[in-house]
């Protein structure tokens, strides 16, 4: 049986997937995130890659990244967890706040007067509405063959990844998971 | 080129509950640094985000480019170094150097046999997904 | 592949970030909070000293001219005592015409009847003279119960001041710590502070107000079922009308007059339930229905003919009394709860939480930490809030199809909310079935058993175990990790070990037993960090046919072996 640590799919493998896409390019992006004066949203559905584009943004934007992950089933109250921002923001911090639509409008216009002299903010939401978007995240079954490729050729072989996107809606999360589930399970 | 190095007494890399990790860390950089600190930690991996936990850690302050120092840690009682399916529990040393990038690590087992305690899975979840804790009365 | 134990390059982590211009922004706010409290509570500082005071006036004999009841022209509070009495000071005689310091006027005629009464024209008493000033005089000293007003604006000087100590109090900054940015304290003690605190202020708003608006008028009502039903007349009937806060409040004053105990009476009681109204339309078909000169019946009570009431049925707005009754049961369902959670440990914390050679208890017993009361409550409160709000919109539609012009977008957009609010009834009833089942007792030794140790077990049962027909119990130990990523969380488990401890169908075996097992060597004791976790866990399943099972898990803590232990 396979160990977690081991297992292609582990979220540490998962998490470590460069941010792939077809219509743009890294490069492409930083463009439009400093013709945005530094300030965008990456949105799409649920495991299209949000949290994945964000986080590459922020690693080639560079400075002094400071993440907030704002979840369904946040441990800490929205409240201390924006309190855990720097004392004083600035210009050399690139702040990625990841579930922004977590915030309510009045927690929103809070965490904006805190955030706005960073030199970089990008926030990821399921829609577009408060910083000017710079990518809408899509998946399709090719991304997923590309993704699993590079995880475990042997999967690809052996499973039907069409079928997989297709029953989890295109959620490239969902996807994973089940298929560290088959890893996990199958013999050797 | 910065070289760190630990370098574990008798070569152990596996340890009893309680045991003292004993060795030495072996320094040698290109540029002088603030300090180096010497991590027992352990972690997680599998299916679920990952957890690091720092058991003990050891700072050398202004090390200088280069020198040596032993070092002992007293291993708590567990967590042991498992694997079942959905987590792998392993300990580890690391070395660090700040500020900067240079790091050094090995890994030991902890655990009451010569190897990670394995678990085997029985193929599904627990009867109540919904667990209450009892309060405790004595 | 090294791992990155901090966060990176990140500047100094510290609380909130706040710029100047918003701390002087916050620090205004607070402090015109702070000042108005603190005046406030000067005022009634100074007034309670003032009636305080009399107390230590000097007493000096006196004689009741006349007595009785006045209109104030406010409409807020139109009634006071109006008594005047005569006394004599270094030989020069005095009127007084205050009965004590503090405001006496009262929207309830009787109350400022009752005053009077104390004082009848006619009578010696005694009154209290300042001894700075001989012409103020009053009749009676009474408690300073202004005082309490200070718990109100104690409130303010409390805002304004931990505002303040929020907004400056020096923070934690952790310079990049490594230690500080892996492991979390996860927020067991100061969420079940909050949670007190919380629990505490909903226990005494609720409480107060289920006493004012729904226990004491049902009590009256209650107690006044044995009056007699008396001929009286209205005198006046008006309505009153004030400015608040909120806007304008209404009442429907009216004022009768009755015969009892050989003797006239006048009251303005018109019902047991007296909050004022904001809908003047209401107040004004009241004053139309109980119209001047109007004979009506009251009732009066036989044993005190000066209590009486002009309506003593019940009627619907009574029940606005269970809504402070929902904040009781929220607020008491909170603190029990508090009281129940405890700080997490750090996890993998070194050796006084795994084992190692500390002390363990010979025992310990295991109890479900919600009980099934607690289950009906939190279901009632959840159903009564969801269905009171989604009725006033249901009866919407419903007005509407009976009126011919039905709301169809509104009737659609019900439909979802209707079948969640008919799921919590069913929620309520379940639970109540629930509350009719046998609860499981355990008792495990020792409390926390180790890896390869002796695992004992006894349990009994409160309740009609005998409706039980079969009892399993199963020792679990399973792997629990948590995936968090964007706004996604999920959790998954896997069990590694099972042992069935118990698995009978004898009603004697059912009632109470023990059962013995061994925890196996080779597995992982329990432990628990932020996002993975191994759990050992006791289920117990008692089939109960044609009612819910009785379905009940506990955890146990499985320790590692000491070093005493795994030394030959």
């Amino acid at each position: 049986m396979i160990r977690p640590v081991d297992n292609p799919f582990a979220s540490r493998y998962v998490e470590a997937l460069p941010f792939r896409c077809a219509a743009s390019n890294l490069d492409d992006l930083i463009d439009r995130l400093v013709s945005q004066q530094g300030r965008g949203a990456v949105v799409g559905p649920h495991g299209s890659g949000k949290t994945t584009l964000a986080e590459a943004l922020a690693q080639r934007v560079g400075g002094d990244i400071v993440r907030i992950h704002l979840g369904t089933e946040t441990r800490q109250p929205l409240t201390s967890t924006i309190r855990s921002l720097p004392r004083v923001v600035e210009p050399r911090h690139t702040i990625v706040l990841d579930g922004a639509e977590q915030l309510g409008p009045v927690a929103w216009w809070r965490t904006w007067r805190q955030l706005r002299s960073a030199g970089t903010v990008v926030i990821t939401g399921h829609k577009p509405g408060r910083l000017p978007v710079i990518h809408e995240c899509s998946t399709d079954p090719d991304l997923l063959r590309e993704l699993v490729a590079e995880l475990s050729p042997e999967i690809v072989e052996t499973f039907d990844l069409d079928e997989l996107f297709s029953r989890h809606q295109g959620n490239l999360r969902l996807c994973f998971r089940e298929l560290y589930d088959v890893c996990a399970t199958s013999e050797g | 080129m910065s070289e760190l190095r630990i370098d574990l007494d008798g070569n152990r890399s596996h340890f009893l509950p309680g045991d003292d990790v004993a060795g030495r860390v072996v320094w040698r950089l290109t540029e002088p640094s603030e300090a180096l600190e010497l991590r027992l930690f352990w972690h997680t991996s599998g299916k679920g985000t990952e957890d690091v936990v720092i058991a003990r850690s050891h700072r050398f302050d202004a090390p200088g480019t280069y020198g040596e120092q032993e070092f002992r840690f007293r291993l708590p009682a567990g967590p042991y170094s498992f694997s079942g399916t959905l987590i792998t529990l392993a300990w580890s040393l690391e070395l660090v150097s700040l500020p900067g990038e240079g790091t050094e690590r090995v890994d030991i087992v902890v655990a009451p046999t010569p190897v990670e305690v394995r678990l085997q899975s029985l193929g599904r979840p627990p009867k109540s997904e919904i667990i209450r804790i009892g309060p405790v009365r004595r | 592949m090294a791992l990155k134990l901090d966060i990176e390059r990140g500047g100094p982590i510290g609380a909130s970030g706040d710029s100047a211009a918003g701390k002087g922004c916050l620090t205004l706010f607070f402090m015109v909070f702070l000042g108005m409290g603190l005046a406030a509570t000067a005022a009634v500082g100074f007034q309670a000293a003032r009636e305080a005071a009399v107390w230590l006036w000097p007493k000096t004999p006196c004689l009741v001219r006349a007595s009785g009841v006045d209109t104030t022209g406010d409409d807020a509070a139109p009634y006071q005592p109006t008594i005047c009495f005569e006394y004599t000071v270094d030989g020069r005689s005095r009127e007084g015409r205050t009965v004590s310091r503090g405001d006496l006027s009262s929207s309830i005629y009787d109350d400022a009847r009752r005053i009077a009464d104390r004082f009848p024209a006619g009578s010696r008493t005694a009154c209290r003279i300042n001894p700075e000033d001989p012409n103020e005089a009053v009749l009676e000293a009474r408690p300073p119960f202004i005082a309490f007003a200070a718990l109100l604006t104690l409130i303010f000087v409390a805002v304004g001041a931990g505002g303040l100590w929020m907004v400056w109090r020096p923070r934690r900054d952790d310079q990049g710590s490594a230690t500080r940015s892996i492991s979390q304290r996860a927020g067991g003690v100061s969420g079940a502070k909050v949670e007190l605190v919380v629990g505490l202020i909903f226990t005494a708003v609720g409480g107060v107000l289920t006493v004012l608006l729904l226990v004491i008028p049902l009590a009256r009502l209650a107690l006044a079922a044995n009056w007699v039903e008396t001929p009286a007349e209205v005198i006046s009937s008006t309505v009153r009308s004030w400015s608040t806060d909120d806007g304008t409040s209404h009442r429907a004053d009216v004022l009768y007059t009755y015969e009892a105990g050989g003797r006239s009476w006048m009251s303005n009681r018109r019902s047991f339930f007296s909050l004022s109204s904001s809908d003047v339309d209401d107040c004004r078909d009241i004053v139309e229905r109980y119209h001047e000169g109007r004979s009506v019946s009251c009732w009066v009570d036989p044993d005190d003919p000066s209590a009486s009431v002009l309506d003593r049925a019940f009627r619907p707005v009574y029940l606005i009394g269970l809504f402070p009754l929902v904040f009781l049961i929220v607020g008491l369902a909170l603190l029990a709860h508090s009281r129940r959670r405890r700080p997490s440990t750090i996890p993998g914390d070194p050796p006084t939480s795994f084992g190692g050679d500390t002390e363990v208890a010979a025992e310990v017993t295991l109890e479900p930490a919600s009980g099934p009361v607690a289950k009906v409550i939190a279901m009632t409160v959840a159903a009564l809030l969801w269905n009171g709000i989604v009725s006033i919109f249901v009866w919407q539609v419903v007005e509407g199809f009976r009126n011919g012009s039905p709301e169809w977008f509104l009737t659609l957009f019900m439909i979802p909310f209707v079948l969640v609010g008919v799921a919590l009834i069913g929620g309520v009833l379940y639970a109540v079935l629930g509350v009719a089942n046998p609860r499981p007792r355990l008792v495990i030794a020792p409390s926390s058993p180790r890896l390869g140790g002796r695992l004992r077990l006894s349990w009994t049962f409160s309740g009609a175990v005998g409706r039980i027909e079969r009892l399993t119990m199963t020792l679990e130990g399973y792997e629990k990790a948590t995936y968090r990523r964007g706004t996604d969380t999920t959790t998954d488990r896997d069990v590694f070990a099972s042992t069935t401890l118990v698995d009978t169908a004898s009603e004697w075996e059912i009632a109470n037993g023990t059962a013995e097992t061994d925890i196996p060597v080779d597995t992982m004791h329990s432990f628990r960090s932020d996002n993975n976790a191994v759990v050992w866990s006791i289920h117990v399943h008692g089939e109960v046919p044609r009612w819910p099972d009785v379905i009940e898990a506990f955890t146990l803590e499985v320790r590692p072996l000491s070093r005493r232990e795994l030394l030959p």
